[in-house]
């Protein structure tokens, strides 16, 4: 199991590098309609702003140590010490405040909660496709808990790993965790589908 | 409801002049040879035709055009006072409907509508008819019963279904549905074929009797020549054509 | 008028073969086409509502669609139990809120019996909302009782399960174990007291029968073991109104069986609440890693959507073959009435002499496709009610799905009228033969026979 994970674990941050990269091309900055008739105005942003550089240094510090340990046997309390302490730091992710509190806007997929298709179930929003099957979960700076309320504007029933685009206010989660640790949560007011961006020059 | 809105046909017909008048009339088969030829006949209102010839002489076709069934080719063919060489189809089935009767060989009734259903159909297919009988017998139903019963039908047989009866009563209910209404034209084609000679003898007296008593013009064809002289005017078609 | 309707009864009288034929092709089509409607409609509406309120279901490993099926739906079975020892196990993970276990096997005539924890009345959610009580209340947990070896016989009803059997609070029931074949034993001897029924949710709890687990201990207590005291012919079945047989007593635990025996061996499933969901993944994971034999845990809104895109899957195909399965009945339709018209030019030929024109011949035969359509419709409404009687209550045990009976939906009329207009269009056919036949034949159709 050990080896396996620590494999995940390494193609989930890739895979968190990739999507910095990623969102700035596919996922892409495309002009969507302005807010309108709100009291502040929504913010458009991108999985990498609510991810501190300073962590992602810090992780991959760690990455390139686990590397050097790649000799340690799988099983062994040292390799399990070490995966533990790796999947510890994954999990407490520290969340960026700088957006707390505002009306923003970013597109992502779709993880449902709730076992009823209903127009207002409540899902995690995730930068990539296949976040609980194909690949190891994001790190906790990495998604959110989008909690619609009676008054969003929801037209059809968020789909498992569909795209789509979420507006809303951001606010904090404080999780009941001996660390103190913390996520992102949203409340919603629309959730669209994602159109493809039409591409330039056409 | 099929009954028709138009009361009257197209046009007038006129009640004076001949029944029929044909000039130079020519009809064939499409891509066939010349089958009919009539450089003219005339038959006046009230009077009957026998039109006789051997079988492909064009007898049926004949009829088809005066019933404006079949177009010429080329000619003129006035019916009842209309040019049926110039009208249009549903013209044409409408003056037939208003005022033509018709009977076949065989086969002239519906046979799943009861008898007295059957002579009335005219009647509820042109108000023209049904009109027409009403004045002259109170209702259409109460016409029909009167010809049925001058055509010798028993009244037990009135409201069963017309194939059950026989070939002679049911080609006497045809002459029945034929005449109802009072039409201007009666044709028949054959009427007798299928019949035994007393049959034919009863039919015959029956048929004519009706068509004197109501001066209705009449026009029937034949291949038996024996029944000619009991009609006022006759024609005989040879291969191609004939004379008057 | 009432001679045109002579007219064509009779008319059709005449060719009642070949007609009956027809409708009896046109009413199978609508029957069919309004029942793969009604599942359609049905399916999206029973498998919509799983669970809410529940963030992780666990289980033994295996399909994670299985899981959510025989555990929420009753479809299915479980090859496997979890041990009891796994519910402490998750319930002391850091970031667990709630556990309730989960319980099937038992039936009572037809509907599935749940073994759980009151929790379930408090924690689980419809479309946002609690589980509300149209009468009475939960049955409370033996431990906490007042009168411990009552309680564990109180039992409550879905909104489905009491309206078919016209269950009231107070009535006594029993309830047998496995699928409720006849030759299943029955627990005649442990009647359970209706203490709640539950308000209408459009979910699967609906259908449910719910007893504690030391209920569903004390029903299989001696099974299997050569102590069971088995089916006592003579004894009533089904429920009675509590009478004054058993005056304010009651069932209740024999005293010779020790209450702390009735502790649950296994559970089917765990229902699972955590204190926040952004740590799902965490949870997820913690629970897999658990020491014993191999868990799963299964996020239900994923696995529904799964089940979700099978079913939509599935109700394409049907809808396809459906179409295709019509189209062949109206070109036999077509078929057959062509056929007819030829049998009919003597009849054609009648008419024309007493004025047809061959346009409103064809209007009589476009006439007669309508009112053939029309009873074909009919006759398949007739069909479709009645087949729907006559299996809602197979569909709902073998395949979770709950019919609505009565008057169809917009859709369903939108698919009879389309019907009606596609058999009209194949009525165009013989029609269009009755126009040219009579305008080719005129006075002189061919001699028959």
């Amino acid at each position: 199991m050990t080896t396996s994970f620590f494999r995940r674990l390494a193609t989930g941050i890739a895979a968190a590098f990739l999507v910095s990269g990623f969102s700035s091309v596919a996922l892409a900055q495309t002009g969507t309609k302005p807010a309108t008739g709100a009291t502040t105005a929504i913010k458009e942003i991108s999985w990498d702003d609510l991810i501190s550089e300073k962590w992602v240094k810090e992780m991959q510090a760690e990455m390139t140590l686990m590397g050097r340990l790649g000799f340690l046997e799988d099983g062994t309390e040292a390799a399990n010490k070490a995966m533990s302490k790796l999947r510890d730091k994954w999990n407490a992710a520290p969340i960026v405040t700088t957006y707390l509190n505002q009306r923003v806007r970013l597109p992502g997929y779709v993880v449902p909660l709730d076992g009823e298709r209903h127009l207002r179930r409540e899902f995690l929003l995730v930068p990539y496709f296949g976040a609980c099957i194909h690949y190891p979960p994001p790190p906790a700076n990495q998604m959110m808990l989008v909690q619609p309320t009676a008054n969003s504007r929801i037209r059809a029933v968020p789909e498992s790993m569909a795209a789509v685009w979420v507006e809303g206010t951001l606010r904090e989660a404080r999780l009941a965790t001996s660390q103190g640790v913390t996520g992102y949560t949203l409340e919603a007011e629309s959730v669209r589908p994602y159109e493809e961006p039409t591409p330039r020059g056409r | 409801m099929p009954q028709t809105s138009q009361n009257v046909p197209a046009f007038e017909t006129s009640s004076s002049g001949p029944a029929i008048r044909l000039i130079d009339l020519r009809f064939a088969w499409p891509g066939q040879t010349l089958l009919l030829h009539m450089p003219a006949l005339t038959l006046e209102s009230g009077r009957t035709l026998f039109v006789g010839g051997p079988s492909g002489s064009g007898k049926s076709s004949l009829l088809g055009l005066l019933a404006g069934v079949l177009q010429p080719v080329e000619g003129a063919c006035w019916v009842l006072g209309a040019p049926l060489h110039q009208l249009s189809g549903p013209a044409r089935d409408a003056l037939r409907g208003a005022a033509m009767g018709v009977v076949f060989q065989q086969f002239n009734l519906l046979p799943y509508l009861s008898v007295i259903d059957n002579v009335c159909l005219p009647g509820r297919l042109f108000a023209a008819r049904a009109h027409q009988a009403s004045t002259q017998a109170g209702s259409l139903p109460a016409q029909a019963e009167a010809l049925l019963r001058q055509l010798d039908i028993p009244t037990a047989l009135w409201q069963a279904p017309a194939h059950q009866l026989s070939v002679g009563q049911q080609q006497r209910v045809a002459v029945a549905r034929a005449f109802i209404g009072a039409p201007r034209l009666v044709i028949a084609d054959e009427p007798t074929s299928a019949l035994d000679d007393q049959n034919r003898e009863v039919f015959l007296r029956l048929f004519l009797g009706l068509a004197h008593a109501q001066q209705t013009t009449l026009v029937m064809v034949s291949h038996d020549a024996r029944m000619a002289e009991a009609f006022d005017q006759q024609l005989w078609l040879g291969a191609v054509g004939g004379g008057g | 008028m009432g001679f045109w309707l002579r007219f064509f009864w009779q008319s059709a009288q005449s060719r009642r073969l070949a007609l009956s034929m027809v409708v009896f092709s046109i009413g199978l089509s609508a029957a069919l086409l309004m029942t793969v409607q009604q599942i359609r409609t049905d399916a999206r509406a029973s498998f919509s509502q799983a669970i809410g309120g529940v963030d992780l279901i666990v289980g033994p490993r295996g399909s994670a669609t299985d899981l959510l099926l025989y555990s929420l739906f009753q479809l299915g079975r479980p090859t496997r139990n979890i041990d009891a020892q796994v519910l402490d196990q998750v319930q002391n993970l850091p970031m667990v809120d709630w556990v309730i276990p989960l319980q099937l096997g038992d039936s009572y005539r037809g509907f599935a019996v749940w073994g759980t924890s009151p929790l379930l009345f408090t924690r689980m959610k419809t479309q946002g909302q609690p589980l509300r009580f149209a009468q009475g209340r939960s049955f409370e947990e033996a431990s906490r009782a007042a009168d411990p070896r009552r309680a564990v016989y109180e039992l409550v009803l879905g909104a489905q399960v009491a309206a078919r059997f016209g269950h009231a609070l107070g009535d006594r029931l029993v309830v047998t174990h496995g699928s409720g074949n006849a030759l299943d034993q029955d627990h005649a001897d442990q009647p359970f007291t209706v203490v709640g029924i539950l308000a209408t949710t459009g979910a699967p709890i609906d259908r449910a029968v719910v007893i504690s687990v030391q209920g569903f201990e004390a029903l299989h207590q001696g099974w299997g073991q050569g102590a069971f005291s088995g089916f006592r012919p003579g004894m009533a079945l089904g429920s009675g109104r509590s009478g004054a047989s058993s005056g304010t007593t009651g069932p209740s635990v024999s005293n010779a069986v020790d209450l702390s025996d009735l502790r649950a061996q296994s559970y089917t499933a765990l229902l699972v609440g955590l204190a926040s969901r952004l740590q799902i993944f965490q949870a997820r994971d913690a629970i897999e890693a658990l020491p014993g034999p191999a868990l799963m845990a299964v996020m239900p809104g994923v696995t529904l959507d799964e089940l979700w895109q099978s079913i939509a899957l599935i109700e394409n195909t049907l809808t396809i073959l459906t179409a295709m399965v019509a189209l062949t009945g109206l070109l036999s339709i077509a078929a057959v009435l062509m056929v007819s018209m030829s049998g009919r030019r003597r009849e054609l030929a009648v008419l024309r002499a007493l004025g047809m024109s061959p346009r409103r011949l064809m209007g009589l035969a476009l006439a007669e496709s309508f009112w053939v359509g029309l009873a074909g419709i009919v006759l398949g409404l007739a069909l479709h009610q009645l087949g729907l009687w006559m299996l809602a209550d197979w569909l709902r045990l073998q395949f979770g799905l709950s019919l609505q009976l009565g008057v169809p939906t917009i859709t369903s009329w939108a698919l009879l009228l389309g019907l009606l207009l596609a058999a009209l269009v194949a009525g165009l056919f013989p029609a269009f033969r009755a126009y040219r036949l009579s305008l080719a034949d005129g006075l002189n159709p061919p001699h028959l026979g």
